[in-house]
C-alpha cells in the first residue's frame, strides 16, 4: 500500500494528512441518495393518488354499470374484463396506503403491511393475468365465427379460468404476504418486502424464475401470440368495421409497450445486479433507482387507463352506461315492473350467429 | 405480425420480476454499494452504525465515520472490523462513565 510511514501519525491535527494519504487508493463510501429520495417523496405519492383516482372511478364505473345492467357476463370476455375491473380496483385501493406510507410512514402496523402488500402484489398480478384472458377471448370469438372455428365452450369455463387466476395470483403474492415487514429507519418506519437473510439463493432464484415466468412471460407471450394472430386474421378480412377493430388492437399493444414494457426493462437490469452481485458507482445506482421510480410509475398507470383502453371502448359498455346515465339507475321510469329496458339487440357475443366484425367489440 | 410477436416474446424472455413493490421497495436508502477489503486503521474511526439487509440495504455493512466526516463501508464479521467496534463501544462507555 506504500502508506506505512503514514500509519504511524495516529491522533489530532495530522489525521486528515493520514486520511488523504490513505484514500490513495478509492475507498468504498456511503452512497447518498438524498435527491433521488427528495424526487421519490414527491413523485411516488403524486402518481399514487392520481392513478388511485382515477382507477377508482373508471373502474368503479365499470362494476357500477354492470351491476345496474343486472346481467349475468354474457361472454368470457365480458367476464374477464369484469374481473379485470375487480383486480385494478383493488389495486387502486391499496394506492392511497402507498401514498401516506410515503409521506409520513408507515403507522398502520405489521398485519396491515403484509395484507396491503399482499393484496397489492395479487391485484398487480391478476390484472395483468386477466389481459391475457381477454386476448385469448377475442381470438377465440374471431376464430368461432370463421367457417371451420371451434364451437362455442361451456358458460362455466370463464369462471372457472377467473378462479385459477386468482389463485395464481395469490401464488405469485406470497413473497409480498409473508415477507413484508414494517421496519424503522432513521425514524421514519416503512412498510416493504424484505426477504429474510436465512433464505438461500437457491430460494431467491426460483422465486424469481416463478415471477418471471408466470407474472410476466406467460402473460405476456399469451397476449402477443393472440393479437399477432388477431391482427392477421383482421388484415384478411374485409368490411367497415375492419378499420377500427386494427385500430383498437393498436392501441392497446401499444399502451401495453409503452406502460409496461420500461419498467420490466429496468427491473430485468436490476434483477441481474441483485443475482450477479455486481456493483456500481453511486451515481450510476442513483440513475438506476430514478429509472426503477420513473418506470414504476407508468407501470401503475396501466391499472388506471385500463377502463379506458378496454372497457370504454366496448361498444355494449357504451350503450348500458348510457342508460344508466339516463334513467339513473333503471329504477324510476316507465319501464314495466322497474325492470332495465332490454337493450336493442344489434348483436350479441353469447349468439352463435354473430359476426366477427361486430362481436369484437361487443362486451 | 410473426416477427412482432418474435420480438414481444424474446422482450418478454428478457424481464423479470413485474410487480412493483408497495411504497416503492426501490426506497433509493442510502447504502453501501461495496466494501473495503483492506483494514481501515482504527484511530481514524470515531463513529459506527450497521446498514444490514433489514434496513433495506443488499449488501450488509459497517460504516465507519471518520474524523473528518468521511462514510467508510467495512464487511460486517470481519476482525478487523469488530475490533474497531469493541474500541469504540468501549470508549463511549468510558465517555458515559465520566460524564456520570
Amino acid at each position: 500500500m506504500g502508506t506505512v510511514p503514514a500509519e504511524q501519525v495516529s491522533w489530532g491535527p495530522y489525521s486528515g494528512d493520514y486520511e488523504e494519504a490513505y484514500s490513495a487508493e478509492p475507498l468504498p463510501e456511503l452512497c447518498h441518495k438524498a435527491d433521488v429520495q427528495a424526487f421519490s417523496r414527491a413523485f411516488q405519492p403524486s402518481v399514487s393518488l392520481t392513478v388511485a383516482a382515477l382507477g377508482l372511478a373508471g373502474n368503479g364505473l365499470v362494476l357500477a354499470t354492470h351491476l345496474a345492467a343486472r346481467r349475468a357476463a354474457r361472454s368470457p370476455t365480458s367476464a374477464h374484463l369484469l374481473q379485470l375491473a375487480l383486480a385494478d380496483l383493488l389495486l387502486a385501493l391499496t394506492l392511497p396506503f402507498a401514498a401516506a406510507g410515503a409521506l409520513q410512514g408507515w403507522s398502520l402496523g405489521s398485519v396491515t403491511c403484509r395484507a396491503i402488500s399482499g393484496l397489492y402484489s395479487a391485484s398487480f398480478h391478476a390484472g395483468f393475468l386477466f389481459l391475457a384472458c381477454i386476448s385469448a377471448d377475442r381470438y377465440v370469438a374471431i376464430a368461432r365465427a370463421l367457417p371451420a372455428g371451434p364451437r362455442p365452450s361451456a358458460p362455466g369455463r370463464a369462471h372457472l379460468v377467473s378462479v385459477v387466476v386468482w389463485l395464481l395470483s395469490l401464488l405469485l403474492a406470497l413473497p409480498a404476504l409473508l415477507f413484508s415487514q414494517d421496519g424503522q429507519r432513521e425514524g421514519q418506519r416503512r412498510c416493504r418486502l424484505i426477504f429474510p437473510e436465512g433464505l438461500t439463493q437457491t430460494v431467491k432464484g426460483a422465486s424469481a424464475v416463478a415471477q418471471v415466468v408466470l407474472g410476466f412471460a406467460l402473460p405476456l407471450g399469451v397476449m402477443a401470440a393472440c393479437y399477432a394472430l388477431l391482427g392477421r386474421t383482421l388484415l384478411a378480412t374485409r368490411g367497415p368495421e375492419r378499420r377500427r377493430a386494427l385500430r383498437v388492437v393498436v392501441a392497446l399493444v401499444a399502451a401495453f409497450v409503452i406502460l409496461q414494457l420500461p419498467y420490466s426493462l429496468a427491473l430485468l437490469l436490476d434483477t441481474a445486479d441483485l443475482l450477479a452481485a455486481r456493483e456500481r458507482s453511486c451515481p450510476a445506482s442513483k440513475r438506476k433507482d430514478l429509472a426503477l421510480l420513473v418506470t414504476g410509475g407508468l407501470a401503475l398507470a396501466r391499472c388506471g387507463l385500463n377502463p379506458v383502453l378496454y372497457a370504454f371502448l366496448g361498444l355494449r359498455f357504451r350503450q348500458d352506461l348510457r342508460r344508466l346515465l339516463r334513467s339513473g339507475g333503471c329504477s324510476p321510469g316507465p319501464h314495466p315492473r322497474g325492470r332495465c329496458p332490454r337493450r336493442p339487440r344489434l348483436s350479441s357475443c353469447s349468439a352463435p350467429t354473430e359476426t366477427n366484425s361486430v362481436s369484437f367489440w361487443d362486451h | 405480425m410473426a416477427s412482432y410477436a418474435a420480438t414481444l416474446l424474446a422482450l418478454s424472455l428478457l424481464s423479470l420480476w413485474t410487480s412493483p413493490a408497495l411504497g416503492d421497495a426501490n426506497d433509493a436508502e442510502d447504502c453501501c454499494l461495496s466494501v473495503t477489503q483492506h483494514p481501515i486503521p482504527g484511530n481514524l474511526v470515531r463513529a459506527f452504525r450497521y446498514l444490514l439487509i433489514r434496513d433495506g440495504c443488499r449488501l450488509p455493512a459497517v460504516v465507519f465515520t471518520t474524523l473528518k466526516g468521511r462514510e467508510l463501508c467495512a464487511p460486517p464479521g470481519q476482525p478487523w472490523v469488530e475490533r474497531i467496534i469493541k474500541r469504540l463501544k468501549r470508549k463511549s462507555a468510558k465517555s458515559k462513565h465520566h460524564r456520570n
